[in-house]
């Protein structure tokens, strides 16, 4: 072993903890304390690169830890201004504000105030349909994340659902909406519903024009903006209202930063 | 040297970790000012239910003469067309018969056949067609003078393209050749008019089938605008028609509907001659027309030569 003092010592004290632990309450602790009290004496000598290197790998976990704490579920998020809490994977809740509804008579004879109630009620329970269409089409973390909708199709009746079914990317979020967004929040919606009555005055076919806004947060920091926009036809098919035919028109927007700030790529969750 | 060159590298790398890890801790940018919105996909997606089937489809149409207080299946059918629908391909073929057709009503002999309807409603008026032409019909549905006028109002008007001028004093009609918009009353002066046509009950009949055209034209335009519109033409259409069909049908042949072209719906009015019966001026259909049922009884369509025996009786109007 080199003798105290000498650089030789210092190198095998740092590389051998062991040793050191054993020492620190021994003789030997004594002459160790020393050693560093004449260290302090010693002229100043320039750090080291190591130093430096050690310092950056330090503060490097800080500020990843940091970062993890008030991002995305850490547990500050939120608490630390100017940081935001993801939200948990909950569906947000959704619901078309329904802004008309105008029955329509089949037979010449009859008050038309007689019809209001019935389609009233006709167009809140389509209306409800709808929320669930789009609830579960759009805003149902599971199935964007997944980029599965059977919870969407189950308000088509059986020929529309196929069709419903090869249309999903623009009825829904997309198959791939779960490798583009992060979070699918609801933004508003409004229905407006024309209720065909039959010749006893009841409920038969219901007409509802929707528009359907949603923001999605893209994992490139992008941000989406879903539009659709359609008429739905609604059937009492065995004592429950399905889709029976549909038109939409999907126009999403994103709202990108310029290309000089920082780069992104185009959603692949976007209708195609 | 390389201790050094290793621990600047670690600490630009720290700086740059930590800067983009404080940049992207704080809220995205969703709409800055300087922000480009980009639309990344327009996109459509569609679907009507369609009736669809091998067998061709036969819906009689009539239009009855019944004033008011007269029940409208006991006027004279003064308007009486088969539509024959062939679901396969899409296609439409109308075929008119003049009203003073004189023919056999079962059980009551030889009359002009507009007066099945007063004598037996619309099952003799269809047992009488069907006795005709060996066609068997499906539906049928009935309206009257103010059926059709309230009709086309309440659907807000019909666009019609008038072939020729017409200007009859009877029928009220009072038209410039040209397309136009009409409402109700002038759909139905259209309709009715046959003094000021060369061919009389024959074009009369034609230019009937140019208003279902012209309805089932204007409804898939208004469709394409605003779908809700179905509602409104088959609302329309319930209230002031008699049919043997339930809404469901209705509404199956409406969606359905929107697939034909109205440009290739074949118009036709069975060849005839009129003459007389006794003291009756009638209307003796000529015995090429069996030819012309056969055809369209097998599968709702008509081949180029049986289109041929009727050519149109408006042709020669200017």
């Amino acid at each position: 072993m080199p003798p105290e003092g000498t650089p030789g010592h210092g190198r095998a004290g740092r590389h051998n903890s062991f040793t050191r632990r054993r020492l620190w309450n021994g003789p030997r602790a004594r002459r160790l304390s020393r050693v560093l009290t004449d260290a302090r004496h010693a002229p100043p000598s320039r750090p080291k690169p190591v130093v430096f290197a050690a310092v950056a790998a330090g503060a490097l976990l800080l500020i990843g830890g940091i970062f993890l704490a008030v991002s995305g579920k850490g547990p500050l998020a939120g608490v630390v201004p100017g940081t935001s809490k993801s939200p948990e994977r909950v569906t947000p809740s959704f619901d078309f504000v329904s802004r008309k509804t105008s029955a329509i008579a089949t037979v010449a004879t009859g008050s038309e105030s007689a019809l209001k109630r019935p389609a009233q009620q006709a167009s809140k329970q389509t209306t409800a349909v709808l929320d669930t269409l789009y609830t579960e089409g759009f805003l149902n973390p599971d199935n964007w994340t997944s980029g599965s909708y059977d919870s969407a199709f189950e308000v088509f009746d059986p020929a529309a659902a196929e069709q419903a079914r090869a249309e999903a990317d623009t009825l829904t979020a997309g198959a791939g909406a779960g490798a583009t967004y992060d979070d699918i929040q609801p933004g508003r919606g409004a229905v407006v519903t024309n209720v065909l009555m039959d010749a006893k005055g009841q409920p038969s076919y219901v007409a509802a024009k929707v528009s359907f806004v949603a923001l999605g947060t893209n994992k490139d920091g992008t941000t989406t903006v879903f539009v659709s926009k359609g008429q739905f036809f609604l059937q009492m098919v065995n004592g429950q209202w399905k889709v029976v035919a549909f038109e939409v028109t999907r126009n999403d927007r994103v709202n990108q930063p310029e290309p000089s700030t920082s780069g992104s790529g185009t959603p692949t969750g976007s209708p195609s | 040297m390389t201790r050094r060159r290793i621990a600047l590298a670690l600490a630009a790398l720290t700086a740059w970790v930590a800067g983009s890890a404080f940049g992207s801790a704080g809220p995205a940018p969703i709409a800055a000012a300087h922000d480009l919105t980009l639309v990344i996909g327009k996109a459509h997606a569609d679907f009507t239910p369609k009736l669809d089937g091998s067998q061709p489809i036969f819906i009689l149409t009539l239009g009855s003469d019944a004033r008011p207080g007269t029940p409208i299946d006991r006027g004279l059918s003064d308007s009486i067309h088969i539509v024959a629908i062939n679901l396969k391909k899409d296609r439409v073929t109308i075929l008119g018969f003049p009203r003073d057709s004189w023919v056999n009503i079962p059980g009551y002999g030889s009359s002009k056949i507009n007066s099945a309807m007063p004598q037996g409603g619309p099952p003799l008026t269809i047992q009488t067609i069907e006795a005709l032409t060996g066609i068997k019909l499906d539906y049928y549905i009935l309206t009257s003078f103010d059926g059709v006028k309230q009709a086309i109002d309440d659907i807000g008007g019909l666009t019609v393209d008038v072939p020729f001028a017409m200007h009859d004093s009877y029928s009220k009609a009072n038209f410039n050749p040209g397309v136009q918009h009409l409402n109700g009353f002038d759909v139905l002066a259209f309709a009715r008019d046959r003094h000021s046509l060369l061919s009389g009950d024959f074009g009369r009949s034609e230019d009937q089938g140019r208003v279902m055209i012209a309805a089932l034209a204007q409804l898939r335009k208004e469709f394409a605008k605003d779908p809700s519109r179905l509602l409104t033409y088959v609302g329309a259409g319930m209230r002031n028609v008699q049919t043997s069909m339930s809404l469901d049908e209705v509404m199956s042949f409406a969606f359905t509907a929107l697939s034909f072209n109205p440009k290739r719906v074949t118009n036709l009015v069975v060849p005839g001659s009129t003459g007389m019966q006794g003291s009756q001026s009638v209307v003796f259909i000529s015995s090429v027309a069996s030819q012309i049922y056969s055809d369209l009884a097998n599968d709702g369509m008509l081949s180029k030569k049986s289109i041929a025996l009727a050519p149109s009786p408006t042709r020669n109007q200017t």
